[in-house]
């Protein structure tokens, strides 16, 4: 069975780069949806089952340190895989994504580092096997250092 | 910040945007018109400006190179995808600014009139202004930080 995948990003247009390097990336798919800030993503996760959400961190509405600290705080989503897709380039911020339990991944990225990322994050394979966790169930990852 | 300025956008020009970039053009004053801009605010330890304009005739081979889809993509689209390149320029160029740990938010992209360049140097604020020839066209980009106080934090490159 496929991953369904939430995105959320401000941007229409990385919205749909995110999912073309996610189709191009291997990854077993399911249904992709998306969301336009923090606020209609947690409104998505209520009305749709998501197995990762994938999201930025500078949004109108409601930004993504908001929506992951909504989802941490929600039993039902307090487990929910989460990859951050940012230009962020600080360091505390990125730890302390990393201690929320999310993966990161920088922008400009490639679908393998994508690819990477999620399986970090969910522990699926590419065959679709349930693969072993990585010991903390998260990964940052730096895809481009300019 | 000229030297991490010009990289960055280089980058980000050829591995977002799919444009070629004539790496030896050289800075220039910007012509008259003929181009779309965007701007987007940075707000932490310093504050400020980083406003991109490309020339006029690559906006839709920009989208239509981020999008890669059958249909051309409308204006908005077109602006959209303007607006995330200078989001990730901005993104990756505050280091160079702020250093590695102090955290900066940043404002989503806004269109911008092609006169943004122009009065934002008018002001007095702080500004570094490269021009990257891309292909059949160029663009400018302007990184102003509001106040003398924050322009004395810039960190060696």
């Amino acid at each position: 069975m496929g991953l369904n995948v939430l995105i959320v990003d401000d941007s229409a247009v990385m919205r749909s780069i995110i999912s073309r390097s996610l189709r191009l990336s291997g990854l077993p798919l399911g249904e992709l949806y998306q969301a336009p800030d923090g606020q209609q993503g947690l409104q998505s996760l209520d009305e749709h089952w998501i197995d990762v959400v994938l999201l930025d961190i500078n949004m109108p509405v409601m930004n993504g340190m908001e929506m992951i600290e909504r989802m941490r705080g929600n039993p039902e989503t307090a487990t929910l895989p989460i990859v951050v897709i940012s230009t962020e380039s600080s360091e505390t911020r990125i730890e302390k994504i990393r201690r929320m339990g999310a993966g990161f991944v920088h922008k400009p990225f490639t679908p393998e580092t994508l690819r990477e990322a999620i399986r970090a994050s969910t522990g699926v394979a590419d065959d679709c096997r349930e693969g072993a966790r990585d010991d903390d169930g998260a990964a940052t990852d730096r895809s481009r250092d300019f | 910040m000229t030297t991490a300025l010009r990289r960055i956008a280089v980058a980000t020009f050829e591995e977002l945007g799919f444009l070629f970039v004539d790496k030896e053009t050289p800075d220039a004053a910007p012509p008259a018109g003929g181009g779309a801009t965007v701007s987007i605010r940075f707000r932490g330890p310093v504050q400020g400006t980083l406003t991109v304009r490309l020339s006029a005739e690559l906006l839709p081979e920009l989208a239509d190179n981020m999008l890669g889809e059958d249909e051309p993509p409308s204006e908005r689209m077109q602006y959209d995808a303007l607006g995330e390149i200078a989001n990730v320029i901005c993104g990756n160029v505050l280091p160079s600014l702020v250093g590695r740990q102090e955290i900066c938010d940043l404002d989503a992209p806004q269109p911008a009139e092609d006169s943004a360049l122009a009065q934002t140097v008018a002001a007095g604020a702080h500004a570094t202004r490269i021009r990257i020839g891309l292909e059949h066209g160029y663009a400018d980009l302007l990184l102003a930080v509001d106040d003398e106080a924050s322009a004395g934090k810039d960190t060696a490159l």
